[in-house]
């Protein structure tokens, strides 16, 4: 319990120094101007984290990196922040059920949210006759993320132990007040 | 399970965050938005933020990137011998090369010589290095680190060695942004060379870019050089761009002659628009008379005299 009490606040802290390693790691000039399809380790790091212990990512968190992410990748600034937003707080309303499912469920969840979130943002910028990458390249990303986020759930279950057990909640919920 | 969650959380902190959570929604919007509609200042606002924050990161970027390509490199490790016979025979047909191109300077200075040729002068090169490499399938560009201090300007082409790369789009105080030739928002007006065929060499996010607005495209073989057309007068005319190469569709694609894979350094060419002369000068020989009559009102008059 005495360990407990230090962690929420530890996770805090970590998850912001991962999501700036996850933002900064694709923009590595390996190899420029290749064909590059860097998966979205942001967002598997986020949703591992909502999932497992979604009070120690508030979403003014998420937004404000996924907003350095918008900047910093040159896309649409405000579109990749606002996708990220919706999905994390969809995951977070209904935390209680994702909880309860297996991890296969669980990286259905977030693989089927991702998709939904590219094919939104891609059809806003349709919308406002953006140009829009080709379907193929979008897919590519999407499956390359998809199987990024069982290796980035293990070492946060793992290496973090945080796990959506009922017994990390129980410590959590004594930290009040810490709702956002 | 059911008794944590928003439950424990008092009502006014669920009212608070869900008035919190609207208002970062409507700010998200309005920047989007505010993107679509006003793309050059953002865009000017994005640059600044990158030059600002992305060179204090610089010293992590580089040995990340020197890691990963040392781990390319080790897989040729594996093929040192055949590489090395290889690249044996290779020298031993570049020295043949070799004698060729020094016998064509000289006749090329020759040449130069007999129609008193002047180069333009005004062609300048700064080289910079590549900081960072936003990539994604969203755009294919990268950032350098120079910028309007060494006199880079909006719309600069950019060349490794060999080709061109691409151009400058948004430049800040000491760092400014290369988007590539295979980006999706890259044009650039070009001539095929022996066929003397203008064309626009178009990005689509692949390695090669697409030969568009051919005229005759039967006239364009597999293997033609690729050159800048200079039109549109964004492009200095004459640089490289590569080769063209066939698709399988049909289509004609050029194989850029830069490498992209070994991008360090790029040179972004300065380049002075030549001075437009409009009209006669004021100042060389005499004014000329207003009209005929005047003219010969005036030489009339100075007959008598």
């Amino acid at each position: 319990m005495e360990t407990s009490r230090g962690r929420p606040w530890f996770r805090m802290v970590v998850f912001p120094l991962f999501a700036i390693v996850a933002i900064y790691t694709p923009m590595i000039p390996v190899a420029p101007g290749g064909i590059q399809i860097t998966p979205d380790a942001f967002y598997c790091l986020a949703m591992a984290w909502i999932i497992r212990d979604p009070d120690a990512a508030p979403f003014w968190v998420i937004v404000a990196l996924a907003l350095v992410a918008d900047v910093l990748m040159f896309r649409p600034p405000g579109l990749m922040a606002l996708g990220m937003l919706i999905v994390t707080d969809m995951v977070r309303h209904r935390r209680a059920a994702v909880r309860g499912l297996g991890f296969f469920s669980e990286w259905l969840v977030v693989s089927v949210l991702y998709c939904a979130m590219l094919a939104g943002t891609q059809a806003v910028l349709k919308l406002v006759f953006v140009d829009v990458p080709e379907i193929g390249l979008s897919m590519e990303l999407a499956f390359r993320t998809m199987l990024l986020y069982p290796v980035i759930a293990a070492a946060v279950a793992l290496g973090l132990r945080m796990s959506k057990s009922e017994k990390g909640e129980r410590s959590l919920s004594g930290v009040s007040g810490r709702a956002w | 399970m059911a008794h944590y969650g928003e439950r424990t959380q008092p009502d006014y902190i669920r009212s608070v965050r869900r008035i919190a959570v609207g208002i970062v929604v409507f700010v998200l919007i309005a920047l989007f938005l505010l993107w679509r509609i006003d793309n050059v200042r953002v865009e000017r606002l994005r640059v600044a933020l990158v030059d600002r924050f992305v060179p204090s990161f610089e010293w992590t970027l580089k040995p990340l990137a020197a890691a990963g390509r040392m781990i390319g490199d080790f897989q040729a490790y594996n093929r040192v011998y055949e590489q090395n016979n290889e690249l044996r025979r290779e020298l031993q047909r570049m020295q043949a090369w070799r004698e060729v191109a020094l016998q064509l300077e000289q006749k090329n200075a020759k040449l130069l010589a007999i129609n008193n040729v002047r180069l333009n002068p005004g062609l300048t090169y700064v080289t910079g290095e590549i900081v960072s490499d936003p990539g994604s399938p969203f755009s294919r560009s990268a950032m350098v680190n120079v910028g309007t201090v060494d006199g880079v300007e909006d719309g600069a082409a950019a060349m490794d060695g060999l080709g061109l790369v691409g151009r400058i789009a948004g430049v800040a105080s000491r760092s400014s942004r290369i988007i590539f030739l295979t980006d999706t928002s890259s044009r650039v007006p070009v001539i095929v060379l022996p066929s003397g065929q203008r064309a626009v060499a178009s990005g689509d996010n692949s390695s090669a870019p697409v030969l568009e607005f051919l005229e005759q495209s039967d006239a364009v073989s597999v293997g033609d050089r690729v050159v800048t057309s200079g039109a549109g007068g964004l492009y200095p005319p004459d640089i490289l761009l590569g080769r063209v190469v066939d698709d399988g569709h049909g289509r004609h694609r050029v194989r850029p002659a830069a490498d992209y894979g070994r991008l360090d350094f790029v040179r972004v060419v300065r380049s002075r628009p030549a001075t437009a002369i409009e009209g006669p000068g004021g100042l060389i020989g005499p004014l000329r008379p207003e009209s005929v009559g005047s003219l010969a009102s005036d030489t009339g008059a100075e007959e008598r005299q």
